[in-house]
Protein backbone atom coordinates (compact mmCIF):
# COMPACT_ATOMS: atom_id res chain seq x y z
CA UNK A 1 0.00 0.00 0.00
CA UNK A 2 1.35 3.34 -1.01
CA UNK A 3 0.17 6.38 1.17
CA UNK A 4 -1.76 9.29 -0.95
CA UNK A 5 0.56 12.05 -1.16
CA UNK A 6 -1.20 14.42 0.64
CA UNK A 7 -0.86 12.16 3.58
CA UNK A 8 2.69 11.57 3.66
CA UNK A 9 3.31 15.31 3.48
CA UNK A 10 0.95 16.05 6.47
CA UNK A 11 2.54 12.77 8.71
CA UNK A 12 6.19 13.40 7.92
CA UNK A 13 6.58 15.86 10.23
CA UNK A 14 4.75 14.06 12.90
CA UNK A 15 6.90 10.99 12.12
CA UNK A 16 10.11 12.45 11.66
CA UNK A 17 9.75 14.71 15.21
CA UNK A 18 8.35 11.53 17.04
CA UNK A 19 11.50 9.38 15.60
CA UNK A 20 13.86 12.31 17.17
CA UNK A 21 12.25 12.63 20.49
CA UNK A 22 13.69 8.89 20.82
CA UNK A 23 17.00 10.12 20.52
CA UNK A 24 19.45 11.98 17.98
CA UNK A 25 19.40 10.28 14.20
CA UNK A 26 20.26 10.91 10.53
CA UNK A 27 18.49 10.69 7.42
CA UNK A 28 18.72 7.31 6.42
CA UNK A 29 18.16 5.61 9.73
CA UNK A 30 14.65 7.81 9.99
CA UNK A 31 13.64 6.65 7.04
CA UNK A 32 14.71 2.38 7.95
CA UNK A 33 12.84 3.54 11.51
CA UNK A 34 9.53 4.51 9.73
CA UNK A 35 9.55 1.43 7.22
CA UNK A 36 10.47 -0.98 10.09
CA UNK A 37 7.16 0.35 12.17
CA UNK A 38 5.03 0.51 9.54
CA UNK A 39 6.06 -2.84 8.60
CA UNK A 40 6.77 -1.57 4.90
CA UNK A 41 3.30 0.01 4.44
CA UNK A 42 4.94 3.70 4.35
CA UNK A 43 6.67 4.08 1.25
CA UNK A 44 8.20 7.35 1.48
CA UNK A 45 10.79 8.62 -1.78
CA UNK A 46 13.95 8.72 0.11
CA UNK A 47 14.69 12.19 -1.09
CA UNK A 48 11.80 14.11 0.03
CA UNK A 49 12.92 13.15 3.66
CA UNK A 50 15.65 15.80 3.44
CA UNK A 51 13.96 19.21 2.36
CA UNK A 52 11.05 18.35 5.55
CA UNK A 53 14.77 17.90 7.35
CA UNK A 54 16.23 21.19 6.42
CA UNK A 55 13.01 23.07 6.63
CA UNK A 56 12.46 22.04 10.18
CA UNK A 57 15.96 22.66 11.20
CA UNK A 58 14.87 26.32 9.07
CA UNK A 59 12.05 26.64 11.75
CA UNK A 60 14.44 25.74 15.08
CA UNK A 61 12.71 22.53 15.60
CA UNK A 62 16.00 20.34 15.33
CA UNK A 63 19.43 21.16 14.75
CA UNK A 64 22.02 19.19 12.82
CA UNK A 65 25.43 18.71 13.48
CA UNK A 66 28.23 16.64 11.22
CA UNK A 67 30.08 13.58 12.86
CA UNK A 68 32.14 11.04 11.74
CA UNK A 69 30.44 7.90 11.11
CA UNK A 70 32.19 4.32 12.39
CA UNK A 71 32.77 3.79 8.41
CA UNK A 72 34.89 6.80 8.20
CA UNK A 73 32.40 8.63 6.60
CA UNK A 74 31.01 11.66 7.50
CA UNK A 75 27.02 11.57 9.07
CA UNK A 76 24.68 14.50 9.17
CA UNK A 77 22.68 13.55 12.45
CA UNK A 78 19.68 15.90 13.76
CA UNK A 79 18.26 16.19 17.19
CA UNK A 80 15.01 17.54 18.84
CA UNK A 81 15.07 21.11 20.01
CA UNK A 82 12.59 22.71 22.35
CA UNK A 83 10.44 24.70 19.74
CA UNK A 84 10.14 20.71 18.20
CA UNK A 85 9.10 19.30 21.06
CA UNK A 86 6.71 21.93 21.19
CA UNK A 87 5.07 20.90 17.84
CA UNK A 88 5.30 18.03 18.37
CA UNK A 89 2.84 18.12 21.48
CA UNK A 90 0.53 20.20 19.17
CA UNK A 91 0.79 17.19 16.43
CA UNK A 92 0.40 14.78 19.06
CA UNK A 93 -3.14 16.57 20.07
CA UNK A 94 -4.18 16.57 16.24
CA UNK A 95 -3.56 13.51 15.00
CA UNK A 96 -5.38 11.96 18.06
CA UNK A 97 -8.27 13.94 17.50
CA UNK A 98 -8.18 12.45 14.01
CA UNK A 99 -7.40 8.44 14.89
CA UNK A 100 -9.91 8.86 17.85
CA UNK A 101 -13.00 10.22 15.76
CA UNK A 102 -12.30 8.00 13.01
CA UNK A 103 -11.84 5.17 15.44
CA UNK A 104 -15.35 5.83 17.21
CA UNK A 105 -16.84 6.22 13.20
CA UNK A 106 -15.08 3.09 11.95
CA UNK A 107 -16.00 0.65 15.47
CA UNK A 108 -17.61 -2.52 14.25
CA UNK A 109 -21.74 -1.73 15.45
CA UNK A 110 -22.75 -4.71 17.83
CA UNK A 111 -26.27 -4.92 17.19
CA UNK B 1 34.85 0.68 -6.87
CA UNK B 2 36.23 3.13 -9.26
CA UNK B 3 32.75 2.33 -11.01
CA UNK B 4 30.32 3.63 -8.07
CA UNK B 5 32.90 6.59 -7.55
CA UNK B 6 32.23 7.53 -11.29
CA UNK B 7 28.25 7.36 -11.42
CA UNK B 8 28.22 9.35 -7.69
CA UNK B 9 30.64 11.98 -9.40
CA UNK B 10 28.01 12.00 -12.43
CA UNK B 11 24.66 11.94 -10.32
CA UNK B 12 26.20 15.30 -7.92
CA UNK B 13 26.75 17.19 -11.30
CA UNK B 14 23.33 16.71 -12.64
CA UNK B 15 22.40 17.74 -8.98
CA UNK B 16 24.52 20.47 -8.76
CA UNK B 17 23.44 21.80 -12.00
CA UNK B 18 19.96 22.13 -10.64
CA UNK B 19 21.31 24.34 -7.91
CA UNK B 20 21.57 21.90 -5.31
CA UNK B 21 24.46 23.14 -2.77
CA UNK B 22 27.55 21.06 -2.20
CA UNK B 23 26.49 20.26 2.00
CA UNK B 24 23.11 18.96 0.69
CA UNK B 25 24.63 17.03 -1.62
CA UNK B 26 27.04 15.36 0.89
CA UNK B 27 23.77 14.32 2.80
CA UNK B 28 22.43 13.04 -0.12
CA UNK B 29 25.42 10.94 -1.22
CA UNK B 30 25.91 9.49 2.15
CA UNK B 31 22.11 8.41 2.02
CA UNK B 32 23.02 6.98 -1.70
CA UNK B 33 25.85 5.24 -0.22
CA UNK B 34 24.16 3.49 3.04
CA UNK B 35 21.59 2.96 0.53
CA UNK B 36 23.99 0.87 -2.48
CA UNK B 37 25.35 -0.60 0.71
CA UNK B 38 22.62 -2.35 1.67
CA UNK B 39 21.70 -3.74 -1.18
CA UNK B 40 25.33 -4.88 -2.45
CA UNK B 41 25.25 -6.71 0.94
CA UNK B 42 22.05 -8.68 0.09
CA UNK B 43 23.87 -9.58 -3.35
CA UNK B 44 23.07 -7.05 -6.01
CA UNK B 45 25.76 -5.47 -8.41
CA UNK B 46 27.34 -2.44 -7.21
CA UNK B 47 25.88 -0.83 -10.69
CA UNK B 48 22.45 -2.18 -10.56
CA UNK B 49 22.70 -1.53 -6.38
CA UNK B 50 23.21 2.22 -7.78
CA UNK B 51 20.39 2.44 -9.59
CA UNK B 52 17.47 1.59 -7.53
CA UNK B 53 19.32 3.86 -4.88
CA UNK B 54 18.85 6.36 -7.24
CA UNK B 55 15.45 5.65 -8.38
CA UNK B 56 14.79 5.19 -4.96
CA UNK B 57 16.23 8.49 -3.77
CA UNK B 58 13.50 10.35 -6.06
CA UNK B 59 14.43 12.04 -9.50
CA UNK B 60 16.81 15.27 -9.43
CA UNK B 61 14.28 17.63 -10.89
CA UNK B 62 12.12 16.66 -8.67
CA UNK B 63 14.02 16.25 -5.26
CA UNK B 64 15.52 20.12 -6.33
CA UNK B 65 12.08 21.84 -6.62
CA UNK B 66 11.40 20.69 -3.18
CA UNK B 67 14.72 22.17 -1.94
CA UNK B 68 14.13 25.43 -4.08
CA UNK B 69 11.02 25.90 -2.33
CA UNK B 70 12.85 26.04 0.92
CA UNK B 71 14.87 28.85 -0.05
CA UNK B 72 12.23 31.35 -2.15
CA UNK B 73 12.63 34.32 0.87
CA UNK B 74 15.87 36.35 -0.08
CA UNK B 75 16.87 38.17 2.86
CA UNK B 76 16.10 41.86 3.42
CA UNK B 77 19.74 42.99 2.83
CA UNK B 78 20.75 41.47 0.14
CA UNK B 79 17.46 42.40 -1.36
CA UNK B 80 18.46 46.11 -0.87
CA UNK B 81 22.02 46.04 -2.29
CA UNK B 82 20.79 44.55 -5.23
CA UNK B 83 18.42 47.24 -5.65
CA UNK B 84 20.98 49.92 -4.39
CA UNK B 85 23.38 48.53 -7.42
CA UNK B 86 21.26 48.08 -10.08
CA UNK B 87 19.93 51.99 -9.58
CA UNK B 88 23.46 53.08 -9.20
CA UNK B 89 24.23 51.47 -12.62
CA UNK B 90 21.29 52.96 -14.24
CA UNK B 91 22.08 56.45 -12.58
CA UNK B 92 25.49 56.44 -13.54
CA UNK B 93 24.96 55.26 -16.86
CA UNK B 94 22.33 58.04 -17.34
CA UNK B 95 24.60 60.63 -15.82
CA UNK B 96 28.00 59.66 -18.43
CA UNK B 97 25.49 59.06 -21.13
CA UNK B 98 24.31 63.47 -21.07
CA UNK B 99 27.94 64.27 -20.63
CA UNK B 100 29.29 62.52 -23.98
CA UNK B 101 30.88 64.28 -26.58
CA UNK B 102 30.56 61.27 -29.40
CA UNK B 103 34.34 61.36 -29.44
CA UNK B 104 35.52 57.31 -29.36
CA UNK B 105 38.17 58.37 -26.82
CA UNK B 106 35.45 59.77 -24.41
CA UNK B 107 33.54 56.77 -25.09
CA UNK B 108 36.39 54.22 -23.70
CA UNK B 109 36.67 57.42 -20.52
CA UNK B 110 32.88 57.15 -19.84
CA UNK B 111 32.53 53.13 -19.85
CA UNK B 112 35.98 52.72 -17.84
CA UNK B 113 34.65 54.90 -15.32
CA UNK B 114 31.33 53.16 -14.93
CA UNK B 115 32.74 49.42 -14.59
CA UNK B 116 35.50 50.79 -12.25
CA UNK B 117 33.12 52.52 -10.06
CA UNK B 118 30.53 49.41 -10.05
CA UNK B 119 32.86 47.42 -9.50
CA UNK B 120 34.66 49.25 -6.60
CA UNK B 121 30.65 50.14 -5.24
CA UNK B 122 29.38 46.51 -5.51
CA UNK B 123 32.86 45.48 -2.93
CA UNK B 124 31.27 47.90 -0.16
CA UNK B 125 27.41 47.04 -1.44
CA UNK B 126 28.82 43.00 -0.56
CA UNK B 127 30.42 44.98 2.41
CA UNK B 128 27.74 46.30 3.92
CA UNK B 129 25.21 43.09 3.40
CA UNK B 130 28.51 41.88 5.74
CA UNK B 131 28.36 44.43 8.48
CA UNK B 132 24.36 43.36 8.46
CA UNK B 133 25.10 39.62 8.86
CA UNK B 134 27.75 40.30 11.81
CA UNK B 135 24.87 42.57 13.42
CA UNK B 136 22.43 40.33 13.48
CA UNK B 137 24.22 37.42 14.06
CA UNK B 138 24.75 39.02 17.47
CA UNK B 139 21.19 38.79 18.43
CA UNK B 140 20.41 35.42 16.64
CA UNK B 141 21.54 32.28 14.54
CA UNK B 142 20.67 32.40 10.52
CA UNK B 143 19.24 28.95 9.36
CA UNK B 144 21.76 26.74 7.48
CA UNK B 145 19.39 26.98 3.99
CA UNK B 146 20.33 30.89 4.73
CA UNK B 147 23.66 30.61 5.04
CA UNK B 148 23.82 28.79 2.14
CA UNK B 149 22.27 31.10 0.22
CA UNK B 150 24.45 33.99 1.34
CA UNK B 151 27.40 32.20 0.50
CA UNK B 152 26.00 32.35 -2.88
CA UNK B 153 24.98 36.29 -3.22
CA UNK B 154 29.03 37.00 -1.76
CA UNK B 155 30.22 35.01 -4.50
CA UNK B 156 27.81 36.63 -6.80
CA UNK B 157 28.86 40.08 -5.70
CA UNK B 158 32.61 39.08 -5.32
CA UNK B 159 32.92 37.99 -9.06
CA UNK B 160 30.91 40.49 -10.60
CA UNK B 161 33.02 43.16 -8.74
CA UNK B 162 35.62 41.37 -9.94
CA UNK B 163 34.74 41.38 -13.11
CA UNK B 164 33.69 45.22 -13.79
CA UNK B 165 37.08 46.21 -12.15
CA UNK B 166 38.92 44.28 -14.18
CA UNK B 167 37.18 45.22 -17.55
CA UNK B 168 37.38 48.99 -16.22
CA UNK B 169 40.82 48.40 -15.42
CA UNK B 170 41.46 46.96 -18.67
CA UNK B 171 39.66 49.84 -20.40
CA UNK B 172 41.99 52.69 -18.43
CA UNK B 173 44.85 50.84 -19.89
CA UNK B 174 43.90 51.11 -23.68
CA UNK B 175 42.63 54.95 -22.93
CA UNK B 176 45.67 55.86 -20.91
CA UNK B 177 47.79 54.61 -23.98
CA UNK B 178 45.82 56.48 -26.07
CA UNK B 179 46.12 59.58 -24.29
CA UNK B 180 48.68 59.63 -21.90
CA UNK B 181 51.15 57.69 -24.07
CA UNK B 182 51.84 54.80 -21.85
CA UNK B 183 49.54 51.59 -20.20
CA UNK B 184 50.68 51.54 -16.92
CA UNK B 185 52.92 53.59 -14.75
CA UNK B 186 51.97 52.45 -11.32
CA UNK B 187 50.63 55.83 -10.12
CA UNK B 188 49.19 55.83 -7.02
CA UNK B 189 45.33 55.21 -8.70
CA UNK B 190 46.87 52.38 -10.81
CA UNK B 191 48.39 50.91 -7.80
CA UNK B 192 45.13 51.26 -5.79
CA UNK B 193 43.01 49.47 -8.61
CA UNK B 194 45.89 47.08 -8.58
CA UNK B 195 45.20 45.98 -4.72
CA UNK B 196 41.49 46.37 -5.38
CA UNK B 197 41.56 43.44 -8.36
CA UNK B 198 44.34 41.35 -6.84
CA UNK B 199 41.71 41.31 -3.62
CA UNK B 200 38.55 40.99 -5.30
CA UNK B 201 39.66 38.23 -7.46
CA UNK B 202 41.39 36.43 -4.19
CA UNK B 203 38.14 36.83 -2.54
CA UNK B 204 35.77 35.51 -5.55
CA UNK B 205 38.50 32.36 -5.74
CA UNK B 206 38.56 31.59 -2.01
CA UNK B 207 34.42 31.13 -2.57
CA UNK B 208 35.00 28.00 -4.20
CA UNK B 209 36.66 26.53 -0.71
CA UNK B 210 33.96 24.60 0.02
CA UNK B 211 34.76 24.48 3.57
CA UNK B 212 34.68 28.26 4.13
CA UNK B 213 31.73 29.18 6.00
CA UNK B 214 29.03 31.95 5.07
CA UNK B 215 30.45 33.86 8.11
CA UNK B 216 34.08 33.90 7.16
CA UNK B 217 33.13 35.11 3.48
CA UNK B 218 31.27 37.97 4.79
CA UNK B 219 33.66 39.01 7.26
CA UNK B 220 36.33 38.75 4.73
CA UNK B 221 33.65 40.68 2.60
CA UNK B 222 34.85 43.76 5.64
CA UNK B 223 38.35 43.08 4.77
CA UNK B 224 37.52 44.14 1.14
CA UNK B 225 35.71 47.58 2.29
CA UNK B 226 38.55 49.00 3.48
CA UNK B 227 40.72 47.53 0.60
CA UNK B 228 38.59 49.59 -1.75
CA UNK B 229 38.35 52.55 0.89
CA UNK B 230 42.45 52.58 0.82
CA UNK B 231 42.83 52.16 -3.20
CA UNK B 232 39.74 54.13 -3.98
CA UNK B 233 40.29 57.20 -1.49
CA UNK B 234 43.65 56.34 -0.12
CA UNK B 235 45.21 56.74 -3.02
CA UNK B 236 43.64 60.38 -3.76
CA UNK B 237 45.40 61.59 -0.67
CA UNK B 238 49.10 60.09 -1.55
CA UNK B 239 48.97 62.07 -4.35
CA UNK B 240 46.70 61.69 -7.17
CA UNK B 241 49.13 61.73 -10.11
CA UNK B 242 47.55 62.29 -13.32
CA UNK B 243 43.90 61.53 -12.28
CA UNK B 244 43.01 64.62 -10.44
CA UNK B 245 39.18 63.54 -9.77
CA UNK B 246 37.60 61.48 -7.04
CA UNK B 247 37.08 61.90 -3.22
CA UNK B 248 39.74 63.65 -1.44
CA UNK B 249 38.58 62.86 2.57
CA UNK B 250 40.85 61.39 5.17
CA UNK B 251 37.94 61.39 7.05
CA UNK B 252 35.84 58.83 4.29
CA UNK B 253 38.12 56.67 4.55
CA UNK B 254 38.89 56.96 8.25
CA UNK B 255 35.31 56.46 8.79
CA UNK B 256 35.33 53.14 6.26
CA UNK B 257 38.11 51.79 7.85
CA UNK B 258 37.67 51.86 11.32
CA UNK B 259 34.14 51.09 10.95
CA UNK B 260 34.81 47.99 8.95
CA UNK B 261 37.58 46.77 11.22
CA UNK B 262 34.84 47.43 13.97
CA UNK B 263 32.35 45.38 12.61
CA UNK B 264 35.43 42.63 11.74
CA UNK B 265 35.97 42.21 15.34
CA UNK B 266 31.83 41.80 16.04
CA UNK B 267 32.37 39.16 13.93
CA UNK B 268 34.60 37.44 16.04
CA UNK B 269 31.96 37.38 19.03
CA UNK B 270 29.98 33.93 19.77
CA UNK B 271 26.39 33.85 17.65
CA UNK B 272 23.34 35.19 19.99
CA UNK B 273 25.83 36.83 22.66
CA UNK B 274 23.30 40.29 22.75
CA UNK B 275 20.08 37.91 22.51
CA UNK B 276 17.69 38.13 26.00
CA UNK B 277 17.43 35.47 27.46
CA UNK B 278 14.36 34.48 27.95
CA UNK B 279 11.93 34.55 31.20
Amino acid sequence: MKLEKELVAASSTALILSILSEGDSYGYAIIQRVRELSDGEIEWTDGMLYPVLHWLEDQEQVSSRWTKAETGRRRKYYSLQPKGRQALREQKEQWTVVTSTLKHLWKPHHA
Amino acid sequence: MHNLQQLVAEWRKSMAELGVGRRTLDELENHLRETVNQLVRSGTSETEAFRSAVTQLGTPPMIASEFRKLNSSTWLPVKLAMGLGILLAVALAALLAMQFDGRGLTALLKIHVWTVTLGYVGTFLLGGIGICFVCQRCFSDFSPSRLEALKQTSFIFSSLAAMLTAVGIGLAMLWAKAAWGRYWAWDPKETGAFCILAWLIFSTVIHRWRRLSARVVLMLSLIGNVVVGLGWFGANLVGAGLHNYGAKSLLMLAVVAASSLVFFVLGLTPTGWLRLSKG
